[in-house]
């Protein structure tokens, strides 16, 4: 009886503990992300210009945003980004983590380098590429002007402003790429020489046994990169401006531009609310997807 | 027999090691060309950036470039703003982090793993902390009814409340500290704040340190922070700084490469001073 | 308890002293898109304004910020860490005060007394009027022209009384005809020279809609009218003329010798007109005091804006002073405000910064005036706006974009405009109820 009382009073106690210690978390999580979404919602069912009061016009701005090709061109634009960055930036970092994995002595040399970029300033590193990417004395088209092909436009022309911002974006993939090399070394060498002993060729081995154990890592990288593909702002706020024909107008950009550039702000918080929709909904499916292709019994 | 499939093994191995050198080499070399570039036109003369084909070294090298930029805008001060906001964020960012990644895993209490869901979730929205585009539009409203734009508290504040991406990778680093070393302290009388000063902040050490540095990479590289909330020239970052110093003057690349070389190189000083720390954190946060 | 009393009275004096030589601190916000020569007339003109009034103080400061994106003034105005009086480009007054942004003026001026209407050009003036309420102060006004190099134009044999103004605006076709003769190239291909860029500078989609007959907005019906077939006939225009340099060959060499200014910078003794890297520019009368200081040994012409059926045209901007809510010294901002944009402060910005007045008094000073001015006086009663409205800023960024979608050959005219329609139209319905 009283042993049990005991125990009780140790529950409640680590109970109470538990809950204080993350209790900034809870303030945190209220404060920072429901209260704002729940805010988005309200503020778009106004038009608010940010002086005065806002005024209630219910529905208006989710018409108004239907309506507007320019916020249709932002989500185009956003998918469009996601869709070709994020893959290709699970793609270039299981081959950087295939090769470095090859024991090369240098690796660590490798793996310094390859991190770099991770770690500058994406505002610095989108004025070097302004630089690097100009059709004359960047460095890019140099090289091209050497194999004798033609000069790109990158930011320049509406084809292939998209593609630089693609472009910009895997000089992040080097991280992931040190996280899936990690993964590989984890993966036991019994496999392969079972594999081996079978007759499988390298590609099958790759296929059938590499892949599947890499599949929580591509998870983890896919969720990254979607959540950092939906909110890209910085490199077309500072490389272009939304330009040219507004083909780097990402909805992040069009969000500020309507806040605080023109003073939309209720229809600001109606297109900040469709995003997070957007969003939530993407999170959700992957991980509901989770379960039927990522393997986690051996890792 | 055996030593000729040895033998093929080797060369197979080999062929294969001088593809994948040679697949590193180029990667690398991609890698590297942004800072590469910055550095060559940041020492390049006026007339030699204006110079096609551009040349691969200067060739006359312009350390003016550098004192020059500095002399052209307030280097100073925009560098102290970015010293100040980073370090705060580094001290609210361990400090929260540490004790409620505490309370995510050295404490069994029951809804612990309840709780911890919306953390993983919510990594999705604040993978940009502390600003970013999805909730910046309220948040800005909130705060400027507080009166507290064109000031740090929106930046710095948040980051005394927890980044679910910390508290995750400060977790996983926790869980794997035997909870044996918790238990034996309780059975000698110690309080929980004392197993958690004593016993395992030190033992965290290295993860804190990892935290410590992403998140004063984060500030110092944070743009749309500054870029909404900060109204005044004195309060600018280096960030905000040199963006709008670059539309509001007329100012030559080589200047502004030399600038940002600036802003650049103590991020990679940093990173590679606590290369091995980091390097180690990644595969913390690798989500197993 | 006797010392206390003491010091509280002690400190109960000092403040009052204090409070007694305090003096008015007014915050003045000039937008970076200024150039060195305007900001250096306002701040004259400021601290003039504040030695004759010796209890007010004026700090100016050079925000971030161009002529349709004011984001820092916005975000600082809500947050009540705003100036009291900014410089903000003219055609957005309606649009700023539509957002409750700008003190309405009226009932300051009334209390001057004085029928201010009266001493300003309309074109201006009406700028700065939104549903009958006066939201700021004109301050200069320009107008735009074509600049053509002399001795490009003599070494290739052209003839030069085509441009000489008195015969009236070149056809635009002639004007291309002329204009492609002059471009040169490497052995790549590469222009290194282009007679003229039309889209440069100041060769805006409403300089040739305007050049073409065009009209930009219907006040009667409330619409935005991109798709006017004048409007279309000057992007038409544009859409040929890049088509006839090859699109993709003249973006390489605006992208190497001219920046959008969101992309890069030139400093001004490198800008192509300058260097005879084009023969041709439209550009307004402030460059005058930057090629005297950049390139004082140009040989150079100025003429109207090639133009069918011998049409003269121009289009004016110009700045215009406002106060913003949330002053809490909206007598002295005024004050200020009347002295930037009045004649001492006008005078100043004729002197320094090449611009042209908007007071009438000051336009009929001719003794103030080098003869090359003369050309852009004559060029203001002819001279259009863009049009006040609401969503002037928005319909600004689109046709640059329908600009941009032109000029790559992207898309052609009629869908580009039509798209801009689209895009604004239903923002304007916001306001037209």
């Amino acid at each position: 009886m009283e042993k049990r009382r005991k125990i009780i009073s140790r529950d409640l106690r680590n109970l109470l503990f538990g809950l204080l210690f993350i209790s900034p978390w809870i303030v945190s999580f209220f404060l920072f992300l429901v209260y704002p979404v729940i805010s988005n919602f309200q503020l778009g069912m106004t038009q608010y210009s940010g002086f005065g009061e806002p005024q209630w016009t219910g529905f208006d701005n989710y018409r108004q945003l239907g309506r507007d090709p320019l916020f249709w061109t932002s989500l185009y634009n956003t998918f469009y980004y996601v869709i070709l960055a994020v893959p290709l930036g699970v793609a270039v970092a299981i081959a950087l983590a295939l090769a470095m994995n090859q024991k090369v002595r240098e690796v660590a040399l490798y793996r310094t380098l390859l991190y770099l970029p991770s770690i500058a300033p994406v505002f610095a590193l989108s004025m070097i590429f302004i630089w690097l990417l100009n059709p004359r004395y960047g460095l890019f088209n140099y090289l091209f002007h050497l194999l004798q092909i033609p000069a790109i436009d990158w930011l320049g022309d509406p084809h292939w402003s998209k593609l630089a911002m693609v472009l910009v974006a895997q000089f992040g993939a080097g991280q992931f790429g040190l996280i899936f090399l990690t993964a590989l070394r984890a993966i036991p060498g019994t496999l392969y020489d079972a594999a081996s002993l079978d007759g499988a060729g390298a590609f099958r081995k790759f296929w059938y046994i590499t892949l599947p154990l890499l599949t929580p890592v591509i998870l983890y990288d896919i969720v990254i990169g979607i959540g950092l593909g939906l909110q890209v702002f910085v490199p077309a706020y500072i490389m272009t401006g939304g330009g040219p024909v507004n083909s780097t107008m990402f909805t992040a950009l069009y969000i500020y531009k309507n806040a605080f550039e023109y003073s939309q702000i209720g229809l600001a918080a109606a297109a900040s609310g469709i995003l997070f929709i957007i969003n939530a909904v993407l999170a959700v499916t992957i991980f509901w997807s989770s379960k039927y292709w990522v393997n986690y019994r051996l890792a | 027999m055996d030593a000729a499939v040895q033998r093929n093994k080797a060369r197979t191995d080999l062929s294969r090691q001088l593809l994948a050198r040679l697949f590193l080499i180029a990667m690398s070399a991609f890698y590297i060309s942004p800072i590469y570039w910055m550095l060559v036109t940041a020492l390049k003369g006026n007339n030699e950036l204006a110079q096609f084909p551009p040349t691969l070294w200067p060739r006359e090298i312009v350390w003016q470039n550098f004192e020059q930029a500095v002399r052209s805008f307030p280097f100073l001060s925009y560098l102290q703003n970015s010293v100040f906001y980073a370090a705060l964020t580094v001290l609210g960012s361990v400090l929260s982090n540490f004790v409620i990644a505490y309370g995510f895993s050295r404490i069994k209490w029951p809804g612990r793993d309840l709780f911890f869901y919306p953390v993983i979730a919510s990594i999705f929205i604040f993978i940009h902390f502390p600003v970013n585009p999805i909730t910046m539009v309220p948040m800005f409203s909130f705060f400027t009814r507080l009166g507290l734009v064109n000031s740090y508290i929106p930046l710095i504040a948040p980051t005394f409340f927890g980044n679910p991406f910390f508290i995750f990778l400060l977790r996983q680093f926790m869980l794997q500290i035997p909870t044996e070393l918790s238990d034996a302290a309780r059975i000698d009388g110690a309080n929980e704040l004392q197993i958690m000063g004593r016993i395992i902040l030190p033992l965290t050490r290295p993860a804190l340190v990892v935290v410590a540095l992403l998140a004063g990479i984060s500030a110092w590289n944070d743009f749309l922070g500054p870029l909404i909330y900060l109204q005044n020239d004195k309060l600018y970052t280096l960030s905000l700084g040199l963006t709008f110093f670059k539309t509001a003057h007329k100012i030559e690349f080589n200047l502004l490469m030399a600038a940002s070389c600036l802003v650049v190189l103590p991020v990679i000083g940093l990173f590679l001073l606590f290369q091995r720390f980091l390097l180690e954190g990644i595969n913390l946060g690798d989500g197993r | 308890m006797k010392t206390i009393r003491i010091v509280l009275l002690a400190a109960a004096f000092s403040l009052c002293a204090a409070a007694a030589r305090s003096q008015t601190q007014l915050k003045l916000w000039l937008p970076s898109s200024l150039d060195v020569h305007e900001k250096g007339a306002y701040q004259q003109a400021a601290q003039e304004f504040a030695q004759k009034n010796g209890n007010i103080k004026v700090n100016v400061e050079v925000v971030p910020g161009s002529e349709t994106d004011v984001a820092k003034l916005l975000t600082a105005v809500r947050s009540g860490a705003g100036p009291d009086v900014a410089i903000i480009d003219r055609f957005t007054v309606a649009q700023r005060a539509a957002a409750g942004l700008l003190v309405d003026l009226t009932p300051l001026i009334q209390k001057e007394g004085k029928d201010l209407s009266q001493e300003y050009s309309e074109a201006p003036w009406k700028e700065v009027t939104y549903r009958n309420k006066v939201f700021g102060l004109p301050t200069d006004t320009d107008a735009r022209a074509l600049f053509y190099n002399k001795k490009i134009l003599r070494d290739a044999g052209v003839d030069l009384s085509e441009f000489d103004p008195a015969h009236g605006p070149i056809s635009p076709d002639r004007f291309k005809e002329i204009a492609i003769k002059l471009n040169q190239t490497d052995a790549s291909g590469a222009y290194t020279r282009i007679g003229c860029v039309p889209w440069l500078e100041q060769g805006w989609g409403y300089t040739w809609g305007y050049a073409f007959g065009g009209n930009f907005f219907d006040f009667a019906n409330c619409k935005i009218t991109a798709t006017d077939p004048g409007v279309v006939k000057g992007y038409r225009f544009l859409y040929d003329f890049a088509k006839a340099l090859d699109p993709q060959k003249a973006k390489t060499f605006v992208d190497t010798y001219w920046q959008w200014p969101s992309t890069g910078n030139l400093p001004d003794a490198q800008m192509p007109f300058y260097t005879g890297k084009v023969a041709f520019v439209i550009t307004g009368n402030w460059v005058f005091a930057t090629i005297k200081e950049a390139a004082p040994n140009l040989e150079y012409g100025v003429t109207y804006i090639p133009a069918p059926n011998g049409m003269k045209t121009s289009w004016s901007g110009g700045w215009s002073g406002v106060i913003l809510v949330g002053s809490k010294n909206v007598q002295p901002a005024y004050d200020l405000l009347r002295y930037l944009t009045g004649e001492p402060g006008q005078l100043l910005m004729v002197k320094q910064a090449s611009s042209l007045p908007t007071l009438k008094s000051l336009q009929e000073r001719k003794d103030l005036y080098a003869p090359q001015y003369q050309f852009f006086l004559s060029l203001l009663p002819i001279s259009k706006s863009r049009p006040p409205i609401p969503v002037g800023a928005l319909y600004w960024d689109q046709l640059k974009q329908a600009e941009e979608a032109v000029i790559t050959n992207s898309q052609p005219p009629d869908a580009a405009l039509k798209q801009v329609v689209d895009e604004v139209q239903p923002w304007m319905d916001r306001y037209c109820k």
